[in-house]
């Protein structure tokens, strides 16, 4: 399995890589009235409106003490619909191994760990379906 | 061309070929068919007959043929034309129609590609008889009561008619799928028509829409460029480049608007359904109702009209069950024993209106003040009672039928006009009747917008519904804690755009007195960016639908530009003030309770095509104690000219119908007006543009480029001095 590690908040995410499409730093959003606050607004990008979510607040994932705002875009396609979803850093595409040889990361106990900055953390694969249900909720 | 989509087609054909035949059918009864209806209806019939069996749906073959056969029996005289034929006649349409409202369950598969699908033995064939598969057996007649004409079929030997024997196929026939307007020769390509998805037709308006936003872009960054250059006392963008530019733009605008254009069709094609809906509803009450078509021709987008077609048939319906008197009770009131029921179509710029008036009673106001009373629902002071029509689940009528009673109907007009960002309005007189007016965007796709700024970001205002612009000298008060604004003495709730998209408020940015459907308010925002034409896309691809957004652009800049819907605005509004109260603007001491008194009457006419600039330059001015008039483009500023001169015309080139050359050469060319100094206020930089706005008559010239409220004063009082 391949994707995309981002950290959100406390939590290290794994975005199947079907999924994520670009990462690149958030533009300004246009808030939008009467919505709540996970979507931050709408985006121009690649010629497309797009909705920005913030994903800790879709996910209802606490925050980081001291981190600020989270500036980094994943543009992503959640269940054929592309959105934008705001992550706090992102350590970058990994492979997720089984025993069969070298990898980035592996399973254990079904979670998948790595090392990032030379600490072993636990990732959570992302259930996409589950993401565009909370969206439609949010 | 799959099955499924010849379908469609025919469908899409069907509808219109319908639509002519209860026209003809209409006018058949008020005994208007000429020779040329009767043909018509023939052709009508016999064409739709043909192409059903061509489609796989006999059924509706069998039933036009059905109706065919009436028709000719009327034509042949074998068969009068009074109501109750007509009633059977327009039975048949209506199961036509039925019959093609269930022919279009089946999804058509219009992505299909035509290279490989299967093909009927359809396409090739020329319309006409020789393409028509054969025919099923004529139904005999269902209606008893009617008597049964002779069946062309049953008696060959009657009188040929073209569409009994057909003529050979044309040289140049028209392919399935391809109709021709009207009675016109398929040989005149200006005047066949294709069925073309309205996605296509977004598609295009919105791609030309980018390509016009790019070259804004572009033409801004050449412009900067330009200057950094110049800077560097290097040349890099020259006049005929940004020329070059230009012409490209105004290609992609000219493009845009075509496009637009393709979307739009006339208001007469709704006509039809309401002649019948009135002509039925009449039948149906025992009032004689004549009904008149006034602006038929106005175009208006397909989608605009089929969403209000709804509202106008209750509209029209209403007309009759609450307007009409009974012939007699007309008579003994002096009045035409005939009523009528009028649908005018006028366009205003970028917006139609649509009014349905009846020359009836006019509203009850007691009967609908009981109503609302029995009901609890109170009367707003500012709508007025008349607006107790709207409401759902009033009604006066004393008994339930088809058309009245249930206190639904009208209430699905102001739903239907708020749907596509319009407005509605009663006008009523007691014993002369009532006109209902409808003011909703010419097109969905691009509308003409007030762009704003707000917390940071672009918002776009349908200029539809925008009434005014106040500047910093408009006058805000507090009612009730809340901050109002008087507009020509009335006092309107005041909101802030910033406030209401959880931004810190700005108290002091100009205000848009916008029409919120129920009661117009005040929208404060940060900055007034310009107006122009904004392709609007639905919300979508995963933009939550949202109050308050009609949907959503991309800006010239490249940022996302969010459409507003000014009549849910104040919905949010309302809904937000209940979890915060402090959502409104907040008033600035310096604005309350500011007189305008106390200026020197020096008048200046500003004329310009752009509601932005007029009411900047107003505000500028009134708050140098100028008194102000506006005039929309040359030929209005001189019909105010003509009526009462002022001390100076400020006026910008750009315009529809006249423009400020020729508006200054024609001052100069008035008598009574020939020493107004003329003030040229443009975007037009070159020296040959500079040079023609002297020539025509100018006493100054300025650039929008280097306007400043500086500027503008100085200029002006180098003209006629200061207040």
């Amino acid at each position: 399995m391949r994707g995309l590690v981002a950290r959100v908040g406390q939590e290290w995410l794994l975005f199947p890589v079907d999924c994520a499409l670009e990462v690149l730093d958030a533009p300004q959003a246009s808030p939008l009235p009467g919505t709540r606050a996970a979507l931050e607004g709408v985006v121009a990008l690649r010629g497309m409106v797009l909705p920005l979510w913030r994903t800790d607040r879709v996910l209802q994932l606490p925050a980081r003490p001291g981190d600020p705002a989270p500036r980094v875009c994943v543009r992503a396609l959640v269940r054929g619909t592309q959105v934008c979803l705001l992550v706090d850093d992102v350590h970058g595409l990994v492979d997720v191994g089984n025993d069969l040889g070298p990898s980035d990361a592996w399973w254990t106990d079904g979670s998948v760990h790595l090392r990032i900055g030379g600490r072993p953390e636990t990732v959570t694969v992302l259930d996409v379906a589950a993401l565009a249900a909370r969206l439609v909720a949010a | 061309m799959n099955l499924d989509r010849l379908r469609a087609l025919f469908v899409s054909e069907g509808r219109t070929r319908l639509a002519a035949i209860v026209e003809g059918l209409l006018r058949l009864e008020q005994g208007t068919a000429d020779e040329e209806v009767m043909e018509s209806l023939l052709r009508q019939t016999h064409s739709l007959k043909g192409s059903a069996a061509m489609v796989g749906m006999p059924e509706v073959g069998t039933v036009a043929h059905e109706l065919e056969d009436l028709v000719e029996a009327v034509r042949m005289g074998q068969l009068g034309s009074g109501p109750d034929v007509v009633d059977w006649m327009l039975a048949l349409a209506d199961r036509i129609e039925r019959l093609l409202d269930a022919g279009t369950e089946a999804e058509p598969d219009t992505e299909a590609d035509p290279d490989t699908e299967a093909e009927p033995d359809t396409g090739a064939e020329p319309e006409g008889e020789a393409a028509v598969a054969p025919q099923p057996e004529p139904s005999a007649p269902t209606h008893s009561a009617a008597p049964t004409p002779a069946s062309r079929h049953q008696a060959p030997a009657a009188p040929a008619s073209p569409h009994q024997a057909p003529a050979p196929p044309p040289p140049h026939s028209v392919p399935a799928g391809i109709e021709t307007a009207g009675t016109a020769a398929p040989e005149d390509p200006s005047l066949v028509r294709l069925p073309v998805s309205l996605d296509r037709l977004d598609d295009i308006v919105r791609l030309a829409g980018h390509v016009r936003s790019g070259l804004v872009r572009l033409r801004a960054q050449l412009g900067a460029d330009a200057q950094s250059a110049d800077a560097r006392g290097t040349d890099v963008w020259g006049e005929d480049d940004l020329a070059v530019l230009r012409e490209l733009e105004h290609t992609a605008r000219q493009l845009q608007r075509t496009a637009t254009a393709a979307r739009t069709v006339p208001v007469a094609q709704i006509g039809p359904r309401l002649q019948r809906a009135v002509r039925d509803a009449a039948r149906t009450r025992g009032v004689a109702a004549a009904w008149v078509l006034e602006g038929g021709e106005v175009e208006l987008d397909r989608l605009v009209l089929e969403r209000l077609e709804d509202a106008l048939l209750h509209m029209v319906r209403n007309s009759i069950a609450h307007g009409l008197e009974p012939a007699a009770d007309r008579e003994r009131l002096g009045k035409d024993p005939t009523g009528t029921v009028t649908l005018r179509a006028t366009s205003r710029g970028n917006a139609v209106r649509l009014s349905v008036a009846d020359d009836g009673r006019g509203l009850d106001r007691e009967a609908l003040l009981a109503a609302a009373r029995e009901r609890g629902i109170e009367v707003s002071p500012e709508e007025g009672w008349t607006a107790l029509v709207f409401r759902a689940g009033l009604s006066t009528a004393t008994s339930l039928d088809e058309l009245a009673g249930r206190g639904v109907g009208m209430d699905v007009v102001t739903s239907a006009v708020r749907q596509v960002g319009g407005s509605v309005a009663v006008d009523t007189t007691a014993g002369a009747g009532t006109t209902i007016t409808l003011q909703v965007p010419l097109t969905l796709a691009v509308t003409r917008c007030l762009e704003v700024t707000a917390a940071g970001a672009r918002y776009a205002l349908p200029l539809v519904a925008v009434l005014t612009v106040l500047g910093e000298d408009a006058r805000i008060d507090v009612a009730e804690d809340r901050p109002i604004v008087m507009v020509d003495g009335r006092s309107l709730p005041l909101l802030d755009l910033a406030v209401l998209l959880g931004a810190p408020g700005t108290p002091d940015g100009p205000i848009v007195v916008l029409d919120g459907g129920e009661r117009p308010y005040g929208l404060r925002v940060a900055t007034l960016v310009g107006q122009g034409e904004v392709t609007v896309q639905a919300l979508g691809g995963g933009v939550p639908a949202t109050a308050a957004v009609t949907g959503t652009s991309i800006a010239s800049d490249g940022s996302a530009l969010v459409v507003l819907d000014p009549s849910l605005l104040r919905d949010v509004t309302a809904t937000a003030r209940a979890v915060d109260p402090d959502l409104v603007a907040p008033p600035t001491t310096h604005q309350a309770g500011r007189s305008a008194a106390g200026r020197r009457p020096v008048e200046v006419l500003v004329v310009d095509d752009a509601l932005t600039i007029r009411e900047l330059q107003r505000s500028i001015l009134e708050r140098a104690g100028y008194h102000v008039r506006t005039a929309e483009d040359g030929r209005e500023a001189l019909a105010l000219l003509s009526a009462t001169p002022v001390d100076l015309v400020v006026t910008d080139v750009e315009m529809p119908r006249m423009d400020g050359y020729a508006l200054t050469e024609s001052i100069r060319r008035t008598d009574a007006i020939a020493t107004t100094p003329v003030l040229i206020l443009t975007t037009l930089g070159t020296d040959a543009d500079r040079r023609r706005g002297l020539e025509a008559g100018a006493d100054a010239y300025l650039l929008k480029s280097a306007f400043s409220a500086e500027a503008l004063l100085a200029a002006v009082a180098a003209q006629v001095g200061t207040p």
